[in-house]
């Protein structure tokens, strides 16, 4: 099953706008980068910049991801399925 | 005869009353003497050395003269009286007294292993009569930064191996203004200008930053200052520093300006700049004058009389109050000056006149430069975009680096060296000036010295050259920097060239400086050719490799690689030669900028190499230059090991670490500070004398670096599994490295300082790390520790590295380790051990350009191993017990060790086993066998 993680910040504008989109699909999990959990994350997936959106396989692969930039839901539905 | 006939009591005629004065022979080594017995002499270090009282210390004098008397001897060491009074001190419970009291020094047998065996700290280093000295300075420095510069808890952790302090490391250097000098500004925009001395613009604004102990920095905002033709530039900052005790010049013009500044503050004359000492009568300045300003219809007002001035001295002096209402004033004098700017622009002055005519720049001959006296013990600054400023009405300087600018545009004139050259006319010279440059660099700072963007730099001086000559050029350049063993210990000077196929964004509008340290009228984006033909020319002289066909060691090659070097046509062709260059000779270095990583700042990324202070002063490239203070590291196994399992634990010992870390590095800043606060007399002098606006190493630009070692083998220790074995592990690290990357962030905040990560390349301190564990942890470093315990050829992993053995492929290696390098600020590097084989340059190719595209490795480099023949005097690839050409034994191997290539034969025995290790690759194989096994 794919899922999303988003990678957030505290003073980051776009964030709340990428939560919202991702908090539409189950099983979504949020990292926020200033924590050492959340930075590891963002590191393994070479997520340099918030907001992001990566969606992941069952094994943690990246399926595709969104850095710096946040998509629509249609975007994100396309590759969830 | 009994033995205390052996010892002649003497009764001293003046003090008959002290029996026990003995004419005992005391040789005191350093003195190279022999003198008579004079207890006094104790009660008076005791009483300079350890602050004791009068009667404590003639108490242990007393003792010790009694223990002296009963030891039988007639002749003795001070440095056995010093040991005998320690005893004393220790006996009455005075450790602190002992601490201050004591002795540093070497044993004999220790001197003597040190003369006849070579020291292998740092393969860079041969055995010779400077490194003796090297060593033997360093076994005392060394105990004295221990025991007087560090405290005790962080001396301890250093010496039972928790942590390891590098070298001793940088400083700083002040310039500048006296504070009376006139200067003419404005809130951006309006028409009000303000004339006010430095001194009380400085003191007129807010919020003072104190990066050091002696500069202290104001951001102003929104000022501009008044610059050369009446134009305006931005203020970035305004510095008040310490004047330290520097030589001030007073220079006159012919139309009755003046000013005074440091010795060495760059003016400009109509010929060039020279530093001030340099400036002769006769010479001709540029003056503008400010009262033209209201024809332009600015309203000028003087408020210096706001601020009460004392008119016996050159300075002005302040109390709360002055202080106070002069703030006020200025808040009212800003707010009209806002209103007045919202206003139409053809308002006029209070005296009515308006019409809009730029100043005329004026001529003038300077009357008088002459040394002079000041009672100033403050300098000042004022750092503007544009690198100049209108002050005292004579168009100015503000505020140089290991940038090869600096070198272009004042020359040499350092003060360990008696003769002053004037900026380069020819790139001969100029690669003179680099190489000397370089060497007294080299003995002030600890590290590599760095150049940033040097084909570029050297453009200018190429104009109109062929390409035979520009090869010679390239060739000198590189023979000269590898040669140059002069530096500490008689070492190569490690050298760094940054290099770029295209003008780096940041420098293509930069203001070209060419022969002579004159401003060419053009930007470096207008000399690419010329600086791509340098770049062609340095990579062709790489290739061939010296006399006997052998890779250089230095300079290293650091090519860089970002987005813009894919656009700029050659660039195919130009990295067919720099791989064809890794895969024979393995010199070239690959460093990726990705993306905006330069160019802009923006606030969600995690990494930035330029901030934008950096940015801005790639404007004046000459200002350019980055150092550490120290690096210090930290040993991750042993974390692993005090936790015993527990994440709660090893997290909470992380953090300690890191905290002591910190600790040390300001209690190191305290102590350079203190060394700079003996100015151009003191022993840092080099560093306090600068020829730009600010001190060549300042420390509030200074990177404090946290080194990480052993990641592989505190995870191994901690999780069962090592870096490559599961994602688990490899999360596990980066959670680690994370945490770190968080702590120094929040460190750096709470104590002022730029601390951050490094993969320290621990050439020599991995080994000792390790060596300590065995000791203290024997059981549990044994379960991780890699090489042969058996002779001793044991070591970490380095920093986060995947263990150099492990059979993976190196696509997924580097995949891997780049993972960490966005998390470690201050460089990180993945090696490609390439052993004997030699692969096809498009394979090298390839892999770099997918390293570029698809990871987020900072910087990769292939190494291959070469054996040198001293009998044959040829070069093979491989690594070979006898020649394999002419079957002599008489040989030595070349590869890298950790950021260089070394001789084998030098190599500590930690890196003797890693090198065993090492897993080579002929890189058969890609990033698409990579993905086909599960990787991104």
């Amino acid at each position: 099953m794919q899922h999303l993680k988003v990678f957030v910040k505290q003073d980051c504008q776009k964030c709340p706008a990428a939560k919202e989109v991702a908090g539409r699909f189950p099983e979504t999990e949020i990292y926020d980068i200033e924590q050492p959990d959340g930075l590891a994350e963002a590191a393994y997936y070479s997520v340099l910049c918030t907001p992001s959106i990566v969606v992941v396989d069952e094994g943690g692969s990246e399926v595709h991801a969104w850095r710096c930039a946040v998509p629509s839901p249609k975007d994100v539905s396309d590759f969830i399925n | 005869m009994s033995a205390a006939s052996n010892i002649r009591v003497l009764k001293r005629k003046e003090r008959a009353e002290d029996a026990t004065d003995i004419a005992l022979l005391v040789s005191t080594s350093s003195k190279e003497e022999i003198n008579l017995w004079d207890k006094d002499k104790i009660v008076n270090s005791l009483v300079l050395e350890t602050d004791a009282s009068r009667e404590l210390a003639q108490e242990i004098a007393d003792r010790v003269e009694e223990r002296i008397v009963q030891g039988h001897m007639n002749t003795v060491t001070t440095s056995i009286i010093r040991e005998l009074v320690d005893l004393e001190l220790l006996e009455r419970g005075l450790g602190t007294m002992h601490k201050k009291h004591s002795h540093v020094g070497l044993p004999m047998y220790d001197v003597e292993q040190i003369i006849t065996s070579a020291n292998k700290e740092n393969s860079n280093t041969t055995h010779n009569p400077e490194s003796i000295n090297l060593t033997l300075a360093e076994a005392i420095l060394k105990e004295f930064a221990l025991r007087n510069v560090f405290s005790d808890d962080i001396a301890r952790a250093h010496m039972v191996g928790d942590i390891h302090l590098h070298d001793l490391g940088f400083i700083i250097r002040p310039y500048s203004y006296i504070g009376d000098t006139v200067v003419h500004w404005r809130v951006k925009g309006s028409h009000l200008v303000f004339t006010t001395t430095m001194e009380q613009l400085y003191h007129l604004l807010p919020g003072e930053t104190r990066p050091e102990p002696t500069v202290r920095v104001k951001y102003p905002g929104r000022l501009e200052m008044l610059d050369r033709g009446g134009n305006w530039t931005d203020v970035k900052r305004v510095v008040k520093k310490d004047r330290l005790g520097k030589g001030m010049v007073f220079l006159a013009t012919s139309d009755r300006r003046y000013c005074v500044v440091t010795h060495d503050h760059p003016v400009i004359t109509s010929e060039d700049t020279k530093p001030a000492s340099m400036v002769q009568v006769g010479d001709e300045m540029e003056t503008l004058d400010v009262e033209e300003g209201r024809a332009r219809g600015l309203e000028e007002i003087d408020i210096s009389h706001l601020i009460e001035a004392n008119a016996t001295s050159f300075k002005f002096r302040f109390n709360a109050e002055d202080v106070f209402l002069a703030h006020r004033r200025l808040q009212e004098l800003v707010s009209e000056a806002a209103q007045a700017s919202s206003v139409s622009r053809t308002r006029r002055g209070r005296d009515g006149a308006g019409v809009a005519a730029a100043p005329a720049a004026r001529r003038a001959r300077v009357i008088m430069a002459e040394p002079v006296e000041v009672l100033d013990v403050y300098i000042y600054d004022v750092t503007t975009e544009s690198g100049t400023l209108i002050a005292n009405g004579i168009y100015s300087h503000n505020c140089g680096g290991h940038s090869l600018d600096y070198i272009k545009k004042f020359g040499i004139s350092l003060p360990n060296i008696t003769s002053t050259s004037r900026p380069a006319k020819h790139p001969e010279v100029l690669i003179g000036h680099m190489v000397k440059m370089a060497s007294t660099l080299q003995s002030h700072y600890a590290g590599a010295i760095g150049w940033e963007a040097v084909n570029m730099f050297f453009a200018p001086y190429l104009v109109g050259l062929g390409f035979d000559r520009i090869r010679q050029l390239a060739q000198m350049l590189i023979y000269e920097f590898n040669q140059l063993a002069g530096a500490r210990g008689s070492q190569v000077v490690f050298t760094d060239f940054n290099l770029y196929w295209s003008i780096p964004r940041h420098f293509r509008d930069a203001p070209a400086i060419g022969p002579g340290g004159v401003y060419t009228g053009k930007t470096y984006k207008d000399y690419e050719k010329e600086a791509q033909t340098f770049l062609k020319a340095l990579f062709e002289v790489y290739l061939e490799g010296d006399a006997m066909g052998k890779t250089f060691v230095f300079p290293k090659p650091l090519l860089h690689i970002n987005d813009d070097f894919f656009r700029t046509d050659g660039h195919d062709e130009f990295l067919d030669l720099a791989c064809e260059v890794a895969s024979r000779q393995g010199i070239t270095y690959f460093v990726f900028d990705r993306g905006d990583e330069i160019t802009v700042s923006q606030c969600c990324r995690l990494k930035l190499k330029l901030n934008e202070e950096d940015l801005e002063e790639a404007m004046s490239p000459e200002r350019m230059r980055f150092s550490a203070l120290q690096n210090i590291t930290i040993n991750l196994p042993r974390i692993a090991y005090k936790a015993n399992g527990s994440e709660e634990v090893l997290f909470h010992e992380l953090e300690k670490a890191m905290e002591l870390v910190a600790k040390a590095h300001i209690q190191k800043k305290e102590f350079i500070a203190s060394l700079l606060g003996q100015g151009v007399g003191g022993p840092l002098s080099v560093l306090c004398d600068a020829k730009d606006g600010e001190p060549y190493l300042r420390l509030e630009r200074l990177t404090y670096l946290a080194g990480l070692l052993g990641l592989n083998e505190m995870v191994q220790y901690h999780t069962g599994m090592e870096l490559h074995q599961s994602q688990e592990a490899l999360k596990f690290g980066l959670k680690v490295v994370a945490h770190m990357n968080l702590t120094c962030k929040r460190l750096s905040q709470q104590h002022g300082i730029n601390l951050v990560l490094e993969e320290s390349p621990a050439e020599s301190s991995g080994y000792r790390l390790a060596k300590l564990d065995t000791k203290y942890y024997p059981t549990q470093a044994v379960r991780v520790l890699k090489g042969s315990p058996d002779n001793d050829e044991f070591y970490y992993t380095n920093s986060v590295h995947l263990n150099v053995d492990a059979d993976i492929d190196y696509i997924e290696r580097v995949q891997k380790q780049s993972l960490f390098h966005p998390l470690i600020d201050a460089g990180a590097i993945c090696h490609i051990w390439l052993g004997e084989s030699r692969p096809d340059p498009a394979a090298i190719k390839s892999f770099v350009v997918k390293t570029f595209h698809n990871t987020q490795s900072s910087q990769i480099a292939f190494s291959p191993e070469f054996t040198v023949c001293n009998d044959c005097k040829r070069t093979h690839r491989g690594l070979h017990e006898e020649c394999p050409q002419c079957g002599s034994d008489n040989i030595y191997g070349i590869t890298r060790i950790v950021g260089y290539f070394s001789k084998v034969t030098t190599w500590n025995k930690g890196k003797l086993g890693e090198l065993k290790d090492r897993v080579r690759t002929d890189l058969k194989g890609g990033f698409e066998r990579a993905a086909s096994q599960g990787l991104r």
